[in-house]
């Protein structure tokens, strides 16, 4: 690869993604976020959590997936195996998990009292004699495909998947496979809502081209300098419908007090300046494959809608949910080694605090770029070289949208 | 989640007042009472803070964080809090992030470490 000062053409987009404007008709469109709902999300391996959430028998999550117009009620078994289910009650389908999460010795419907097994089987119906022969072993919670990945809980709504997990996350999955997420077991989490579409939201996370503008005052000078004052990519890979790139840092970064006080106490996430001597010893091979001194962050998009953003600190992981084609869930997490004094627990505060302003940026951000893309007057966008992983995006979800077409008509 | 009155460890009780303010246990609480003070009154406590935070990490660091007393906790807030104001300070010169409304919509929703009776 062609290093970053020395690029004066493009060098990271691949041909078969096109070099044309992209049409701004699928950042807006109603009509296309309903194809997107039927042959993405409701086909694809979608991530909804760790399994260290769920440690013991009885633990459950529930996952709101609004795009899959699903409530997933995910609950590791006496067993210890982890399992989701629909979180509906056979009988008139209210809720059977009301808390979003918790522990459960079996789940009780509060209406009219049924209640199953944390292996999904219907266990008890209160004046049984009353229905008409009911089929309690048909009546169980209704089942979700469910497989877990580096500790990560993703979920299948398609009937039958196309594809496991594995086979799904292919060439990425191999390459992040050994990167240490079970010893950055603590985590603070945020959350909002962009008052924009799914890919819009994604888009904002997905290019370095912006961090140097739009993040001047947060995070743009450990990540841009005059070296690379556009926040070019090291590298941009693509696995499937999945990518990964890495993230330069800024070496030369002078940070402010404050952030010089958090660094030495304990280099928070995606800015370590000595990652460099010790980037290679702990992590998967593939990990910074340019091996660059200045290699910051990898920053992986497992489609459609999560992020890992790996760090020697830490990583962060973004979700986005879609819940209307102009309006999207963003939730994340900022995951670290357990602290183990309270100047540790300072600099990893201080770390979320900082990172909040930022996606505060990021929020604020989208919805703007929402507004005008939704007013129709562009009707194309323009993606550059370091813009690739957009670019690569757009081409994904038309793919998904033109295979899902086909295979919906009738033989 | 009742915050339970301010009461710092006897070497910090000069920082009660600001604790009244700056100690609260969550994170959004924290960052709110950035969002409606002055950048004075931010400045204000992030100098008074500067010199004596090797002192209190001093203090803290050899307690097991997992059984933090209630005064030793609150100082450890009161950091959390310093983080906040540096934010304004050195990053914005403002109390709140450039070009953003407040409220804003973002929520810190799991704190770092969960302390028992907040």
């Amino acid at each position: 690869m062609t290093s970053i000062a020395d690029r004066v053409t493009p060098v990271l987009t691949p041909p078969e993604l096109g070099r044309g404007p992209i049409p701004s008709e699928p950042y807006r469109s109603a009509a296309y976020f309903e194809r997107e709902r039927n042959h993405i999300f409701n086909q694809v391996w979608l991530c909804v959590g760790r399994e260290d959430e769920i440690a013991a028998p009885g633990d459950f999550i529930v996952k709101e997936v609004e795009v899959c117009r699903a409530s997933a009620l995910i609950v590791r078994g006496n067993d210890r195996i982890v399992r989701a289910f629909h979180n509906v009650c056979a009988h008139r389908g209210n809720k059977v998990a009301w808390a979003n999460r918790g522990t459960a010795q079996q789940f009780m419907c509060k209406y009219h009292r049924w209640t199953y097994q944390l292996d999904g089987r219907l266990r008890g119906v209160p004046d049984a004699g009353m229905f008409f022969d009911l089929d309690k072993a048909a009546c169980g919670l209704s089942p979700i495909h469910l497989d877990i990945w580096e500790g990560f809980i993703f979920l299948n709504f398609a009937a039958t998947p196309a594809q496991t997990l594995r086979d799904y996350l292919c060439g990425l999955g191999r390459k992040l496979a050994g990167y240490p997420f079970a010893k950055f077991s603590t985590n603070a989490a945020m959350t909002g809502v962009f008052h924009a579409n799914w890919k819009v939201a994604v888009d904002a996370f997905q290019e370095g081209y912006h961090v140097g503008a739009l993040h001047e005052r947060t995070i743009g000078p450990q990540f841009t300098s005059q070296r690379n004052p556009f926040g070019r990519l090291i590298s941009a890979e693509l696995f499937g419908p999945h990518r990964s790139g890495s993230i330069w840092g800024n070496r030369e970064f002078e940070p402010r007090p404050t952030e010089l006080r958090a660094f030495s106490y304990n280099t928070p996430i995606g800015s370590d300046k000595a990652i460099a001597e010790v980037a290679n010893e702990a992590f998967p091979s593939g990990i910074n494959p340019e091996k660059d001194p200045n290699w910051a962050v990898e920053m992986n998009i497992i489609f459609p809608n999560l992020f890992t953003f790996l760090s020697k600190q830490g990583y962060i992981t973004h979700s986005f949910w879609p819940l209307a084609h102009d309006r999207t869930r963003w939730e994340a997490r900022m995951h670290f080694a357990p602290a183990l004094s309270a100047r540790q627990l300072f600099a990893q505060q201080f770390s979320v605090c900082q990172a909040r302003d930022t996606f505060i940026e990021d929020g604020v951000n989208v919805d703007r770029s929402q507004e005008g893309i939704s007013s129709g007057a562009k009707p194309y966008l323009h993606f550059q070289d370091n813009e690739v992983f957009l670019r690569h995006q757009y081409c994904v979800v038309e793919e998904y949208l033109r295979k899902g077409a086909v295979a919906a008509q009738p033989a | 989640m009742t915050q339970e009155p301010i009461r710092l460890p006897p070497e910090f009780a000069d920082l009660n007042a600001f604790a009244e303010v700056w100690a609260a246990p969550a994170s959004d609480a924290r960052h709110h009472q950035r969002q409606i003070r002055s950048l004075a009154e931010i400045r204000a406590f992030y100098e008074a803070m500067l010199p004596r935070l090797d002192a209190i990490f001093r203090y803290l660091d050899p307690l097991d964080l997992a059984t933090l007393p209630v005064p030793e906790r609150q100082l450890l807030y009161l950091t959390f809090g310093f983080g906040e104001a540096a934010l304004s300070i050195e990053l914005f010169n403002a109390p709140g992030v450039t070009d953003s409304p407040y409220p804003h919509g973002f929520h810190v929703v799991r704190e770092l470490r969960e302390f028992k009776n907040g």
